[in-house]
C-alpha cells in the first residue's frame, strides 16, 4: 500500500453495474477526473450465470475463399467470441498504471465477526471455524481487524474475489503495470468516507445506499457509524413508492428511532425518487450524498451534476478513502490477497535501516577492497612462490655436487667433532714419558721404576742420585704433589728414592686437528696464491693495502666489560678471526650474531667478519655483513664507511666515490682519514 | 512485522553475512599468502645460500680436496669395531713399527658415549722402548684408540731395560666412520726413544755383563811393569797386555798411573756408579 498516491482509480463491481472513478491529489487538493460505470450482462459473482468475461478465443475459425464470399451469413459463435469485454471496455481507455488501484470485494463473501479481538495465534483458528472448509484450506481467505463503534470485530473475505481476477485478466492480457492499493467492504469504505462528511454533527444520519445491488442502510449517530441496516429491495430499477416503503421498513424494524437525516446515493437513486422521499419522510432531511472536498475538473464539471456524483458515490468513496489511506477517520481495512500485496512491496528502509545500509556498504567497500587486495596479494606471492620453487629446484639440480661436497664436509666435521670429544683429556702418554725421558736423561742419575695411576691421577716413582732432581722431575708435571722422598746408600753413592703424584698432563688434539687442517689449508692457499701472482701482477699494483692493526676495530674495555660473559664469545670470535681458518671465524661468527642481536659487541663483531671477507674476497658476504652498520650514525660509521668503499672499489662498484665522499666531508679530522685520503689518492679520484 | 523492521533486520543479516564472509575470505587469503610469503623467504634464503654455494664451488672443492687430505693424514674414527679388528689393527700397528711384541689381550668392556667403544686390556713384559713405541702408535696413528690406563713397572736389575706393563684401551667406532681394512699407515711425529728412563742404573748386586772378550779383566789380572805413560799387566790368561791412559777394560778404563808409588788407578762401572779400582805392582792376587 502506497501511503500518498498520487492517483486512484477505483474500479467498484455491483451487480450489474461496474464503474470506474479517478480521483488525483494536486496541491493538497483532490479532483475527480472521471467517474463512469458500465453495464454488465450478468453479476460478476452469479454462479449460475453464464461466464461474462470469456478469454480470448485460442483459435479464430479459418474460413476458405468461398465461405469468405458468403460473409453475409450470420454466425453465433463467432458474434459470441467476439463481444467485447466490459472491463476492457471500462478500463482500457484509462493510464492506470499512473495510479493504484482501488477495488471493492463481494458482500456475500464477507464473515464479520463482532466483538472480538484476535491475535495472531488464534487467528487461523478462528477463520477455519468461520469459513468454509474448502476456503480455509484453499487458503482464499483474507482478513482484517478492525475497530467500529469502539469495539473489536474480526472481517474474513473467503472465496474467490473475482472481480480482482477480472481485472488481473485484464491485466495479464494488456501487458498493463497496475499497483493495487486497496480492496475493502462497501459497508467500510462507505461509512469511512461519510464519517468525514458529517464529522462534528450531533445527529442521527442514516446513509442510505441504492446500488444495483448493494442496497444498505448505513446508521450514524454524532459522526459514529453504529450499524448497517440491510434493505430488502430486490428490483433491479424500483419505483419510488416501493423504495420509501422498504426503506420504511428497514428504519421502522431496526432498534434506532427515526433518523434526523436521511442522506441517498446509488445508482438506482433520481431526481424523481429523491422528491418523493423528501414527501414521503418528511419532516426528516433528506438529501443526496455530497462530494464537498472533491473537485470536478473543468471539462466535466457539467456532466458531474450532483446526482451523478450521488449515483457514483461507491467508487468515489473508495477512491477517496484509497487516496488518503492513513487517514485517522478511515478504517485500516485491505482484502487483497498476500500474494499481491507482497508483490508490490517496494524496498523501504527505516532509520536503522540506512545505518545497516550504509555500515553494509563501508563493510562491502573494504572487505571487497582487502579481498581484492588480498587476492592480489596470494596470487602475486602464489606467483613468485612458483617462480622461486622453479629456480631453486634449477639451483638444487646445479649445487647437487655442492651437497654431496656438504654433505661429506658435514658428516667430516661431525666425525672431526666426535674425534675432538673423544680425544678431549685423553691420549697424553706418548708425550709424557718423552717428557720424562728427555728431564731424565738431563739430570744424571736417575730412573723410574714405576708409572701408574690411581684415582685419575699419575702416581710415578724412582730413583737419583741428586735429590734436586726430584723438584725439577715435579716441574715437568701438572698439579704434582713430592709425596715421599727416601735416602738410601749403595756402593758409597746416596740414593734418593722418591714418590711423586700429578694430574695426568693434557694434550691439546683439538687443536692439533685444527693446526693440522691449517697447515693443509696454508699449503693450498701458497700454491694458490703462487698461480695468481704469476698471472695478477699488474692488478696488484693498484690494489689497496690491507688496513694497518690501528684502524682495525676492536672493542673498547669497557664494552667487553659491561657484556660480562659475552666477551668470551667475543674473545673466541676474535681469535677465530685472526686465524687461518676459512671456516672457523664464520661460525663464530654467525653464532655470535644470531644470538646476541642487542649486544653492545655487536657492530664490532659484524666488522670484523666483514673485513675477513674483504680480505678473503669475498665482496658480497662482506657488503651482507656491513650493510646494517650504514644504517646508523654511530661511533663504528666512519669504519663501516671506509670498509664500504673498500669492498665497493675492490667490486668495480662505482659507489666508493660515494663513500669516500661522506669520509671526506664529514670525518676529516677522524684518526682514520690518513687511511681513506691515501685510498682516494691510491684509486685517483 | 513492519517492512522497514524487516528489511533492517534482513539488512543486518547481510551486514553479518558479509562481515563474516570479508573476514573468512580475507583471513584465508592472508593466512595463504602469509604462507607462500613465507615459503617464498625461505626459498629465498635457500636460493641466497645456494648461490653463496654456487658462487664458492671452486673453494668447497677445495676444502673437500683438503678434507679428503686430512681424511687421510689426520685422525678418523672406525665405523665398526670388534675385538678381531682391534687385533688385527695390533698387529697391523707391530708390523708398522717392525717391532715383535708378546702381550697379552682380552676385551674388557663397551659403551657408548660421542661413539660407540670397546675396551680392551693389553699386558705383558717387554722393552722399554718397544711399549714406547706402541703408546706412540695407538695415540698418533689414525684410527682413533684412547689409551684409558697406562701402568709401568720396571723390572729386574738383571733384564733393566725391560718393563712390565698393561695398558687399557677403547676402540671408538661410529656409523658413517671407516671401514677397518681401508686404514693405512700414517704418519706420526719421531718419537724420542734414545733414553730409557726404566733402566735401573745403580744395583747393589751387579748384574751379569757381557764385555768384549778381548777387553782386560783386572778382576784377576797382575801388574808387572810400569813406565811414564804405559803399564804392562798380566791376566788371567797369563798374557801380558799394555796399556795406556785412558784404554778401554771390561767395565772401566784406564785412568792414571803413578810410577813412583808404583801404582795405577782404574775406573770401573760395575754397580752403576763409577768406583776406582788401584792395582800396585807386583801386588799378589
Amino acid at each position: 500500500m502506497q501511503k500518498h498516491p498520487r492517483q486512484v482509480f477505483s474500479i467498484v463491481e455491483d451487480g450489474h453495474g461496474l464503474s470506474l472513478a479517478h480521483v488525483f491529489r494536486e496541491n493538497n487538493q483532490l479532483y475527480i477526473d472521471i467517474v463512469e460505470s458500465v453495464k454488465l450482462d450478468a453479476p460478476v459473482y452469479l454462479e449460475s450465470e453464464k461466464n461474462p468475461t470469456p478469454e480470448t478465443p485460442d483459435q479464430i475459425p479459418v474460413v476458405d475463399d468461398a465461405e469468405s464470399i458468403a460473409l453475409d451469413e450470420f454466425d453465433d459463435n463467432i458474434k459470441e467470441d467476439y463481444r467485447v469485454d466490459p472491463y476492457d471496455n471500462l478500463l482500457s481507455p484509462h493510464q492506470l498504471k499512473w495510479g493504484v488501484i482501488a477495488l471493492n470485494v463481494n458482500e456475500e463473501n464477507l464473515v464479520r465477526v463482532r466483538d472480538i479481538s484476535v491475535k495472531r495465534k488464534n487467528l487461523r483458528r478462528i477463520v477455519r471455524e468461520s469459513i468454509d472448509d474448502a476456503d480455509f484450506r484453499t487458503g482464499t481467505w483474507q482478513s482484517s481487524q478492525l475497530r467500529i463503534s469502539s469495539k473489536e470485530e474480526l472481517w474474513i473475505l473467503h472465496g474467490r474475489n473475482k472481480h480482482l481476477e477480472q481485472i488481473l485478466t485484464y491485466q495479464s492480457r494488456n501487458r498493463a503495470k497496475l499497483y493495487y492499493q486497496i480492496a475493502d467492504a462497501h459497508d467500510i469504505y462507505m461509512a469511512d468516507y461519510f464519517k468525514q462528511l458529517i464529522q462534528g454533527l450531533e445527529k442521527r444520519i442514516m446513509l442510505v445506499c441504492l446500488g444495483q445491488e448493494y442496497r444498505k442502510i448505513l446508521v450514524f449517530e454524532n459522526g459514529t457509524w453504529l450499524d448497517s441496516l440491510s434493505v430488502q429491495l430486490t428490483h433491479q430499477e424500483p419505483e419510488p413508492d416501493v423504495v420509501y416503503s422498504k426503506l420504511s421498513l428497514a428504519i421502522d424494524s431496526s432498534p434506532y428511532n427515526n433518523p434526523d437525516a436521511l442522506v441517498v446515493c446509488g445508482d438506482i437513486v433520481t431526481e424523481e425518487m429523491l422528491d418523493y422521499l423528501r414527501s414521503q419522510f418528511d419532516p426528516i432531511e433528506v438529501s443526496l450524498m455530497g462530494f464537498p472536498q472533491l473537485v470536478v475538473t473543468s471539462h466535466k464539471a457539467e456532466t458531474y451534476e450532483p446526482i451523478y456524483l450521488a449515483k457514483h458515490a461507491l467508487p468515489i468513496a473508495l477512491a477517496v478513502k484509497a487516496i488518503n489511506p492513513e487517514a485517522s477517520y478511515n478504517t485500516h481495512s485491505n482484502f487483497l490477497p498476500n500474494y499481491i500485496m507482497e508483490g508490490q512491496k517496494v524496498f523501504k528502509i527505516a532509520w536503522h535501516g540506512f545505518i545497516f545500509l550504509i555500515l553494509l556498504f563501508i563493510f562491502t567497500t573494504y572487505y571487497t577492497t582487502s579481498t581484492l587486495k588480498s587476492i592480489s596479494e596470494y596470487n602475486r606471492s602464489k606467483q613468485e612462490n612458483g617462480r622461486l620453487e622453479i629456480l631453486l629446484a634449477q639451483k638444487r639440480t646445479d649445487a647437487q655436487e655442492i651437497q654431496e661436497i656438504n654433505n661429506s664436509l658435514q658428516t667430516h666435521q661431525e666425525n672431526l667433532e666426535a674425534i675432538k670429544l673423544i680425544l678431549d683429556k685423553k691420549n697424553p702418554w706418548t708425550m709424557v714419558l718423552e717428557k720424562l725421558n728427555r728431564t731424565l736423561r738431563s739430570h744424571p742419575t736417575s730412573w723410574i721404576q714405576s708409572f701408574t695411576q690411581e684415582s685419575g691421577r699419575l702416581n710415578i716413582t724412582g730413583s737419583t742420585t741428586n735429590r734436586n732432581n726430584v723438584v725439577a722431575f715435579a716441574d715437568i708435571l701438572p698439579d704434582a704433589q713430592i709425596k715421599r722422598v727416601a735416602s738410601s746408600r749403595v756402593r758409597n753413592t746416596t740414593l734418593w728414592q722418591f714418590e711423586i703424584n700429578s694430574a695426568i698432563p693434557e694434550v691439546n688434539w683439538a687443536e692439533e686437528i685444527d693446526r693440522e687442517f691449517e697447515r693443509l689449508w696454508t699449503e693450498h692457499e701458497a700454491s694458490k696464491s703462487n698461480d695468481t701472482n704469476q698471472n695478477n701482477n699488474v692488478d696488484e699494483n693498484n690494489s689497496l693495502q690491507l688496513l694497518p692493526s690501528s684502524a682495525i676495530l676492536v672493542a673498547s674495555s669497557d664494552d667487553l666489560q659491561r657484556s660480562g660473559d659475552l666477551a668470551a664469545d667475543y674473545r673466541a670470535f676474535i681469535s677465530a678471526v685472526e686465524s687461518r681458518s676459512p671456516w672457523q671465524y664464520r661460525e663464530k661468527g654467525q653464532e655470535f650474531i644470531s644470538k646476541n642481536r642487542d649486544s653492545i659487541l655487536l657492530p664490532v663483531v659484524r666488522w670484523r667478519m666483514a673485513y675477513r671477507f674483504y680480505v678473503d674476497k669475498q665482496y658480497s658476504f662482506a657488503t651482507q655483513y656491513l650493510e646494517p652498520m650504514l644504517r646508523s650514525r654511530d661511533k663504528y660509521y666512519p669504519y663501516a664507511l671506509l670498509l664500504a668503499a673498500r669492498v665497493a672499489y675492490a667490486q668495480g662498484d662505482r659507489s666508493y666515490n660515494e663513500f669516500y665522499r661522506r669520509l671526506r666531508n664529514d670525518y676529516a679530522l677522524h684518526p682514520l682519514s690518513t687511511i681513506f685520503m691515501n685510498d682516494i689518492r691510491v684509486i685517483g679520484d | 512485522m513492519q517492512n522497514t523492521t524487516r528489511n533492517s533486520i534482513i539488512l543486518a543479516v547481510l551486514l553479518i553475512m558479509v562481515l563474516a564472509l570479508g573476514i573468512t575470505v580475507t583471513r584465508r587469503f592472508n593466512s595463504g599468502s602469509e604462507e607462500y610469503i613465507r615459503k617464498n623467504q625461505s626459498a629465498e634464503a635457500n636460493l641466497k645460500q645456494l648461490d653463496y654455494q654456487l658462487s664458492k664451488i671452486d673453494s668447497l672443492r677445495t676444502q673437500y680436496g683438503i678434507q679428503q687430505l686430512v681424511t687421510q693424514q689426520s685422525k678418523l674414527i672406525l665405523g665398526a669395531d670388534s675385538p678381531t679388528i682391534t687385533y688385527q689393527y695390533l698387529l697391523k700397528l707391530l708390523r708398522w713399527m717392525d717391532r715383535q711384541m708378546i702381550f697379552d689381550f682380552a676385551l674388557s668392556e663397551g659403551g657408548a658415549e660421542q661413539a660407540n667403544w670397546h675396551e680392551y686390556v693389553i699386558s705383558g713384559r717387554g722393552l722399554y722402548k718397544d711399549l714406547l713405541h706402541l703408546t706412540a702408535n695407538l695415540e698418533h696413528q689414525k684410527t682413533i684408540i684412547t689409551i684409558e690406563e697406562l701402568a709401568i713397572g720396571s723390572d729386574t736389575v738383571a733384564a733393566s731395560d725391560t718393563v712390565s706393563y698393561s695398558l687399557i684401551i677403547r676402540t671408538h667406532f661410529k656409523e658413517g666412520g671407516m671401514e677397518p681394512d681401508t686404514i693405512e699407515k700414517g704418519d706420526i711425529p719421531r718419537v724420542y726413544d734414545s733414553f730409557t728412563a726404566f733402566k735401573t742404573r745403580i744395583y747393589d748386586t751387579p748384574p751379569p755383563q757381557e764385555h768384549d772378550p778381548r777387553l782386560l779383566n783386572i778382576d784377576n789380572a797382575q801388574l808387572i811393569g810400569i813406565s811414564a805413560n804405559k803399564i804392562f799387566i798380566r791376566d788371567e790368561n797369563r798374557v801380558i797386555r799394555i796399556l795406556s791412559l785412558n784404554d778401554r777394560i771390561a767395565g772401566g778404563y784406564l785412568y792414571s798411573i803413578d810410577p813412583n808409588q808404583g801404582k795405577v788407578t782404574f775406573k770401573v762401572d760395575t754397580f752403576g756408579v763409577w768406583e776406582n779400582r788401584t792395582l800396585f805392582i807386583n801386588q799378589p792376587n
